[in-house]
């Protein structure tokens, strides 16, 4: 995610993957960038939980 | 397994993995974007694609890290299948993660060298097949000295942990 980021701030974002789902849904790179950040730091907390046994998977 | 160990097991695996990756971003990056293109080739699968090719550049490549080609996905299945990079290292840690819960810790390696053995099929570039065998040989080593029961396994881990702390204090 760093590195998507940086590349995006260096301008040289064309063949990334937000900018591919920025031309297929016409919804701005950065938006699909913060998407998989959040969603990233989500699995980072359930995967966590689940390990620390503070979620039980049925 | 008492559950205070099996908490600074995990915290403690957790920060030195956090470490390593610091470290040695150089070489775990290849095994990050392995899972990311992965996560491309195994979505566009699911979306009835054919994957072509998983390559995987050097980090000077202008091109990125890695690239998945495909065909005969559909736009929808496009929309998913470029969702799914980002998506898939995430994915597959929940996944092992939910196997460990479950003490299916062996699993969790012959399923990483399975779908490791899928992306060889499909590799497109030499950097990529060297990424590929280097990583499935890291796990086959994990495989080889694995040890009888979750116990013992626990107990060469919190071993580890105290030699390296002893270590990195003289």
């Amino acid at each position: 995610m760093i590195v998507l980021q940086r590349g995006r701030k260096q301008g040289q974002d064309t063949g990334s993957d937000a900018a591919e789902l920025r031309k297929m849904t016409y919804l701005p790179a950065s938006l699909w960038s913060g998407f998989f950040w959040l969603t990233t730091l989500a699995a980072l907390v359930y995967g966590g939980g689940i390990l620390l046994e503070l979620i039980h998977l049925g | 397994m008492s559950p205070e160990r099996s908490q600074v097991l995990v915290i403690g695996s957790g920060l030195l993995a956090f470490a390593l990756s610091v470290v040695l971003w150089r070489v775990v990056r290849f095994v990050v974007t392995i899972a990311h293109e992965g996560g491309h080739a195994m979505v566009a699968s699911m979306m009835g694609g054919t994957v072509e090719s998983i390559k995987v550049f050097s980090s000077r490549d202008p091109r990125g890290r890695g690239a998945t080609a495909f065909r005969g996905v559909g736009p929808l299945g496009s929309f998913f299948t470029a969702l799914a990079g980002y998506l898939g290292p995430s994915a597959f840690g929940i996944a092992g993660a939910m196997l460990l819960a479950h003490d299916w810790t062996v699993a969790v390696l012959w399923l990483t060298l399975f779908f490791l053995l899928l992306a060889l099929f499909q590799i497109g570039n030499p950097l990529g097949a060297v990424a590929v065998v280097a990583t499935g040989a890291v796990i086959v080593l994990v495989l080889r000295v694995r040890l009888p029961g979750p116990a013992d396994v626990l107990r060469v881990h919190l071993d580890l942990g105290s030699c390296s702390a002893a270590g990195s204090g003289t």
